[in-house]
């Protein structure tokens, strides 16, 4: 062997891979391409300071694509192709529940950053599965937290029709009781639906006290729009979840259309805010010059995550690494991460919460205030229907 | 007055309001399908495009002509036709325009797809991923019996929707160009009795994406518009135009009527299947008259 084969194989032996699984093209592609630029500075960071157990990391992305077939694809190549030590996502939990016959035959530990999907955590299917963001049942709990804000005794449930959000209506259901709710219908449309103004109907005529949305897409700013001009519904508490109006333009769009109409809107990103934020943020906007979601959050805690595990186990065999895991206590820019006995993050006050924000005009202008947690609210949630605060 | 309560009779009524009112809008935007398609014999799979574009044109003219709301919603018609002239002569073969030839047909909606494409990339280029940004002609509401309000946005749209059928019924009847297309729709061989096949083509094509454009336009306050709407617009206008009768032009007004109905009766009660049972109710039209409800010929118009 050469000397320059020799220092090539060194090289080739000296580098830790982390596949990376996320949209990459199609209407995703902007929160799939944070979660590589989260993911990437993580990386970046990792390697400047002498790497993990004295090896380089190397980010190896997929294109998670528009089909399940695709991403089964792009799990094998990184699999079978490039040997990944390690993998990051897919993004969607159907895509995550494709690829693990290919990633548990071989062993690969996975770090889920967007699936949200509870019933993923099963054993056995869930040994090497590790999710760092909020689970559905970490909706349910921020919705159940915001009932409770607006004194909401009933409430509506108007989602898309995706599993996620059924999983979600599920638990809303199941939980309300306790919390004394009643949860007066949940509805699922879907998601060629651009009118609402028959289901906005419906909710006039069941007058809840509170209505959760999670419409993900447009049709959220749909769904508001119609919702913000019809007088009969529109001083009714409405808290979007994971959503598009998290975005000024989006807000501004409804509030074109309707004055006013995203006035004391609440709306719940699933970030968790931590004393790491402000920084990453910062940070995100110089290297990308775009603001930084909590896709990209997680995807940099994710790389984290697993390289704080690597180091702790001394070595990438995947069960050492996974119960290393299993340990984990760590707090970023998306959250403070401890993993529960199925692998899903602990959900909670000083844990992943998520993070609700009213949004206020001032002088037309748009304004988002953190009305929860209260470790980090900013402002006291008013009232839509008195414009007071609530007591 | 009556007041609203939960019963089935409440249901119906307050979905068949928001459904004729729904049916009446998106019924705008069929019918300019239903005539190129009526006149071309090629389906143009750009239409959603078209109304994706009428919301950017409205909003170009809104944020950097500086006009108000209801010149921008004309200058959308206007441009959109003009457009659709440049669009038709720069992209599609002239023989190909008005063609039975299945192989032509399959080229003309390959084109139109790509060009759905390219103006949908373009707009992202342009104006980013955000919803656009636009005010209704007149801000409030209207309301009616049973504690049911509705949008004078709404409203005004309806009106336009049926000026525009209105219009169009008397443009197709009363000038030299609309009995022309109609003739042509009727007999393909007039083409050897000295009327244009161009001329009528380009019209029409020209007209129908003004329609997509303008319906565009008005629903951009209504509805979520930004770079990547169309494509669910495009498949329930050909719903409308299937249900309705290709080509017919009342076809596409009553089949945007009824399908509106369907979908917003089935909302209320049904609401994960609203479009699944309303493609199935069609269906079921369809089995029994498979020309559609109103033909399939546009001299009906």
């Amino acid at each position: 062997m050469t000397t320059t084969s020799m220092a090539s194989a060194t090289s080739a032996a000296a580098v830790i891979k982390i596949g990376l699984i996320t949209p990459l093209s199609g209407i995703y592609a902007p929160d799939g391409t944070q979660v590589q630029q989260g993911a990437q500075i993580a990386v970046d960071q990792l390697n400047a300071a002498g790497g993990v157990l004295g090896e380089q990391i190397q980010l190896i992305p997929q294109d998670e694509g528009t089909t399940t077939a695709q991403t089964v694809n792009a799990a094998q190549i990184l699999v079978s192709q490039d040997k990944v030590n390690f993998m990051i996502g897919p993004y969607f939990s159907g895509d995550v529940e494709a690829t693990l016959p290919v990633t548990t035959a071989n062993k690969i530990v996975q770090i889920l950053t967007v699936s949200s999907l509870d019933s993923l955590m099963v054993p056995p299917q869930n040994q090497y599965l590790f999710r760092v963001t909020l689970p559905d049942s970490g909706y349910a709990t921020m919705a159940i937290a915001w009932l409770g804000m607006v004194h909401a005794k009933t409430f509506v449930y108007e989602a898309e029709d995706y599993g996620y959000a059924h999983e979600i209506g599920s638990f809303l259901t199941n939980e309300s009781a306790s919390a004394g709710l009643t949860m007066l219908s949940a509805d699922y449309f879907p998601d060629t639906t651009t009118d609402y103004s028959s289901a906005i109907n419906k909710i006039a005529s069941l007058a809840p006290d509170g209505i959760v949305v999670v419409m993900e897409g447009t049709n959220g700013i749909d769904f508001q729009k119609q919702f913000a001009a019809n007088p009969a519904v529109n001083k009714i508490p409405i808290f979007h979840l994971e959503t598009l109006l998290i975005l000024p333009t989006n807000a501004e769009s409804i509030n074109a259309a309707v004055p006013g109409g995203v006035n004391n809107v609440f709306v719940g990103p699933i970030s968790t805010i931590t004393n790491e934020t402000a920084a990453f943020q910062q940070l995100f906007f110089q290297k990308y010059g775009i603001t930084a979601s909590h896709y990209a959050m997680d995807g940099y805690d994710g790389v984290m995550i697993l390289a704080n595990a690597v180091n702790k186990a001394g070595t990438t065999d995947p069960d050492a690494v996974a119960t290393a895991l299993s340990s984990t206590n760590y707090t970023g820019p998306g959250g403070h991460v401890v993993f529960l006995n199925n692998h899903n993050p602990t959900v909670g006050p000083g844990y992943l919460t998520g993070t609700i924000y009213q949004i206020q005009l001032t002088n037309n202008e748009i304004h988002y205030e953190i009305v929860w947690p209260s470790t980090y609210a900013n402002a006291t949630a008013v009232n839509p229907a008195t414009g007071q605060p609530y007591p | 007055m009556w007041t609203v309560s939960a019963s089935a009779f409440t249901g119906i009524y307050l979905s068949l309001v928001s459904g004729i009112s729904y049916g009446l809008i998106i019924s705008l935007l069929a019918g300019g399908l239903s005539l190129i398609y009526g006149v071309m014999n090629n389906v143009n799979t750009a239409h959603g495009a078209f109304y994706m574009l009428g919301g950017f044109l409205t909003f170009f003219a809104l944020s950097a002509l500086h006009l108000p709301i209801v010149v921008s919603i004309v200058f959308a018609f206007v441009a959109a036709f003009a457009l659709g002239l440049v669009f038709l002569y720069g992209l599609i073969p002239k023989k190909m325009w008005v063609s039975s030839d299945p192989d032509s047909q399959n080229i003309v909606m390959i084109l139109f797809l790509a060009l759905a494409q390219v103006l949908q990339q373009g707009a992202f280029i342009v104006y980013g991923g955000g919803s656009l940004a636009i005010p209704a002609i007149l801000f409030g509401y209207a309301s009616l019996p049973g504690g049911l309000f509705i949008s004078y946005q709404t409203a005004i749209s309806v009106a336009i929707s049926i000026l525009c059928y209105i219009s169009l019924f008397l443009f197709l009847r009363n000038t030299k160009i609309g009995k022309a297309i109609r003739a042509f729709s009727q007999d393909r061989e007039l083409e050897a009795m000295g009327v244009r096949v161009s001329t009528i083509a380009l019209m029409s094509f020209g007209l129908g994406v003004a329609l997509a454009s303008l319906s565009g336009a008005l629903l951009s306050s209504v509805y979520a518009i930004n770079a990547g709407t169309g494509w669910t617009e495009l498949v329930i206008a050909f719903v409308i135009v299937t249900f309705g009768g290709i080509g017919s032009i009342s076809g596409s007004f009553l089949g945007g009527l009824i399908y509106g109905i369907i979908y917003s009766i089935t909302q209320y009660y049904l609401p994960a299947y609203s479009f699944v049972i309303a493609l199935v109710l069609i269906y079921i039209v369809l089995v029994t008259k498979p020309t559609g409800i109103l033909g399939e010929i546009i001299e009906r118009a």
